[in-house]
C-alpha cells in the first residue's frame, strides 16, 4: 500500500520535473535567440523585433517560477541557515513538518493573490504587444504558485513518510549545494 | 507583535525567505485593508525592469564556464604571468577566482569549481594546509564587485542606480582587495620559503593560445556596454551565447545533449530561487516605503548620529550583522530599499553605498559563525568549521581593512566614473 503510494508520488514528481526542466531549456534558448537577433538587427540592419524586449522580460517570469519550483524540489531555497546547522538530526523531521505546513499555507495565499491579479488583468483586456493580451503572460504567476504549492505539499507528504520510516526514491536525488 | 515573533522564529528555523517575505507582505496588506492582489501587482513590476534578463543570461554563462575546462586554462594563463613571483600560486588563485566570481556571482560555484583544482596544487607546492584552505575559501567571493557580477546587477536594479556606472565603480575597490590578498600571499610565499617557479616567456604564449577564446570575455562585456553598442542585458545574452558556442562547438569541453540542458537547469534553479525572493519582496518593500518607514527611522536616529562618518561606521556594523545572518541576495533585496533613502539624507552617494554594501556582504561570506563560504568549503574540503574559522581569519582581516578604505575613501569608487565620464 505504502509502496504503491510512494511509487505514484515518484511518478508525479519525475514527470513534473521533466516538464519544468524542459520548459526552462526551451524558454532560455528562445530568449537567448531573440536577444541576439535584436542585437544583430539593430546594429547591422537598423531595425529590430518590436515586441522582442517585452517578450524577453516576461519570459524571465517563466524562468523565475520554474526555477523556484525546482528549488522547492531540491530544498535549496535561500533561507537563514541558523537552525539547520545546529539542530540535532532527530528534531529535523518535526521542524521540516512545521516549516512545510507554513509554506503550503503562505503559498496558497500567494496563489490566491496571483489568481485575483490575473483575473483583474484579463477583465481589463489590456494588450501587451500585437494581439497578445497581458493576462496571457501574467497567467504564469498563478500557474507558478500552484506548482510551487504542489511541490511544498509533496515535500510535506515526503516528510510524513520520513517520520514513519519510509523514503521515496527520487525525493532527494538532487542535492544542490550551489547557492545558499 | 505576535506575528513578528512567529515569523522570526520561523525564519530562524529555516523557512525559505520568499515564504517569509510573502507572509509579511500579505499580512501587512490585509491589515491595511488593501486587496492581497497588490502583492502580485508589485511582483509583476519585475517584468518592466530592463536589466532583469541580464541575471539569468550572465548566470548561465558563468555556469557554462565553470563546468568546462576554462578554469584550468585560465589558471595556466595566470601561472605563466605571475607564477614566478613569491607566493605565485596563491596569487594565481586570487586572480582566477576574481574572474570567476565576477561571472558566477560568488555563489559557491567558484569554490566548488576552482577549489578542487587549486587546493591540491597549493598543497603540492608545500604551502601550509591552513593557508591553502584559507586562500581558496576566501577567494570564493573576491570578484563580487567586478562586472558583471550578479550582486552588482541586483543592487542596481533595486537601488535604481545605473548598472553601467556600478560596473565601472567596482573596478578600483576590487583591485584594492585583489592587491591586499596578493601582497599577503607574497609575504607568506617568502616566509614559508616556497620554491619559486622560473619565469618562462614561452609559457605565456602557450597558455594564452590555449585560453584565446575565454580571455576576450571581459573585454566583450565592457567594450560592448561602454562603447554604447549594446545594453547590459544584451551584453549578457552575447556572453551566454559566446560561452555556449566556444565551450560546446569550438573547444568541445561540453556536450550539447549531455551537459547543456543540465547547466541550463542548474543555473536557472539558482536564479529562480533568488528572483522569487525579489518578486515577493517588491510588495513588502513598497509597503514599507509607502509607510515612510525610513523617515521614521531617520527621525529616531538623527539625534544620535550626527555625522556622515558616524553613519557609515554604524552602517557597516549593521550590514556585518545582516551579512552574517542572511545571504547576499536577500540582504540586498530587503535592506537596500530601507537604507538607501537614509544614506541619501546623510549625503552618501548611491554608487558608493553600493560598494560599501557589497563589500560588507563579502565580509559576511567569511564571517564566523555563519559565513556561507565557510560552509561550502567545509563541505567541499571535508574540514571542520572550526578549522576554517582559523584558516580564513587573516583574509577576513584583509577584507575588513579594504572595507574601511572603501567606506571612508569614496573617490576609490567614484574616481573612474568621473574620469571616464560614464552616464
Amino acid at each position: 500500500m505504502v509502496k504503491s503510494i510512494l511509487k505514484g508520488l515518484d511518478k508525479i514528481d519525475v514527470c513534473l520535473s521533466f516538464f519544468e526542466k524542459g520548459l526552462i531549456c526551451v524558454s532560455l534558448s528562445v530568449m537567448l535567440i531573440i536577444a541576439i537577433l535584436q542585437v544583430i538587427l539593430r546594429n547591422i540592419f537598423d531595425s529590430g523585433i518590436e515586441w522582442g524586449d517585452v517578450f524577453i522580460r516576461h519570459m524571465v517570469l517563466f524562468l523565475l517560477f520554474f526555477g523556484a519550483s525546482l528549488s522547492t524540489r531540491n530544498k535549496s531555497h535561500i533561507q537563514m541557515d541558523v537552525s539547520s546547522k545546529i539542530t540535532p538530526q532527530r528534531f529535523k523531521p518535526v521542524i521540516f513538518f512545521l516549516i512545510n505546513s507554513f509554506c503550503i499555507l503562505v503559498n496558497f495565499y500567494l496563489l490566491k493573490a496571483a489568481w485575483i491579479f490575473a483575473g483583474d488583468e484579463k477583465a481589463s483586456g489590456s494588450i501587451l504587444f500585437g494581439q497578445v493580451p497581458t493576462w496571457f503572460f501574467i497567467a504564469i504567476m498563478p500557474i507558478g504558485f500552484s506548482i510551487i504549492s504542489f511541490r511544498f505539499l509533496l515535500n510535506w507528504i515526503d516528510n510524513i513518510f520520513v517520520m514513519l520510516g519510509y523514503k521515496r526514491a527520487s525525493a532527494d536525488d538532487h542535492p544542490v549545494i550551489i547557492g545558499a | 507583535m505576535g506575528i513578528t515573533i512567529a515569523l522570526s522564529t520561523l525564519a530562524l528555523l529555516g523557512t525559505p525567505l520568499f515564504v517569509l517575505f510573502g507572509a509579511s507582505a500579505l499580512t501587512l496588506f490585509m491589515q491595511a485593508h488593501i486587496n492581497i492582489s497588490a502583492v502580485m501587482i508589485e511582483f509583476y513590476r519585475l517584468a518592466s525592469a530592463p536589466t532583469l534578463s541580464a541575471i539569468p543570461f550572465f548566470t548561465f554563462a558563468g555556469f557554462i564556464l565553470a563546468e568546462s575546462n576554462a578554469p584550468k586554462r585560465l589558471v595556466n594563463v595566470a601561472k605563466a604571468f605571475v607564477g614566478f613571483l613569491p607566493g605565485g600560486l596563491p596569487i594565481v588563485t586570487v586572480l582566477v577566482c576574481a574572474f570567476f566570481t565576477a561571472f558566477t556571482g560568488a555563489s559557491g560555484v567558484t569554490i566548488i569549481a576552482l577549489g578542487g583544482l587549486l587546493y591540491p596544487a597549493l598543497m603540492k607546492e608545500k604551502y601550509k594546509e591552513r593557508f591553502s584552505i584559507g586562500v581558496v575559501t576566501s577567494c570564493g567571493s573576491i570578484g563580487l564587485l567586478l562586472p558583471p557580477s550578479l550582486p552588482l546587477i541586483l543592487y542596481g536594479l533595486i537601488a535604481q542606480v545605473s548598472i553601467d556606472k556600478l560596473f565601472i565603480a567596482g573596478i578600483l575597490p576590487s583591485l584594492l582587495l585583489v592587491g591586499l590578498f596578493s601582497i599577503y600571499s607574497c609575504f607568506i610565499g617568502v616566509r614559508s620559503k616556497i620554491e619559486r617557479i622560473p619565469f618562462k616567456p614561452k609559457n605565456i604564449w602557450k597558455s594564452l593560445k590555449d585560453a584565446k577564446w575565454e580571455m576576450p570575455l571581459p573585454i566583450i562585456v565592457l567594450y560592448g556596454i561602454y562603447g554604447g553598442i549594446i545594453t547590459a542585458s544584451e551584453a549578457a545574452a552575447i556572453t551566454a551565447i559566446y560561452a555556449f558556442i566556444v565551450e560546446v562547438f569550438i573547444i568541445k569541453d561540453l556536450k550539447l545533449k549531455r551537459d547543456v540542458p543540465k547547466i541550463m537547469v542548474e543555473s536557472i534553479t539558482m536564479v529562480g530561487g533568488i528572483l522569487i525572493i525579489l518578486g515577493v519582496a517588491m510588495g513588502l518593500t513598497n509597503y514599507l516605503v509607502d509607510q515612510d518607514v525610513t523617515t521614521q527611522i531617520f527621525n529616531w536616529v538623527k539625534p544620535h548620529i550626527t555625522s556622515q562618518a558616524m553613519f557609515l561606521l554604524l552602517l557597516n556594523v549593521f550590514l556585518l550583522i545582516v551579512g552574517s545572518l542572511m545571504d547576499i541576495f536577500s540582504a540586498i533585496i530587503v535592506v537596500v530599499p530601507i537604507i538607501m533613502p537614509l544614506a541619501l539624507k546623510y549625503g552618501v552617494n548611491p554608487i558608493h553605498l553600493g560598494m560599501i554594501f557589497l563589500t560588507n556582504l563579502e565580509v559576511g561570506y567569511l564571517h564566523p559563525p555563519l559565513g556561507l563560504n565557510l560552509f561550502i568549503a567545509s563541505y567541499r574540503f571535508k574540514k571542520s568549521l572550526y578549522e576554517l574559522y582559523w584558516a580564513t581569519l587573516p583574509f577576513l582581516i584583509l577584507v575588513i581593512i579594504a572595507l574601511l578604505v572603501i567606506t571612508y575613501v569614496p573617490e576609490l569608487s567614484l574616481y573612474l566614473i568621473k574620469m571616464l565620464n560614464v552616464r
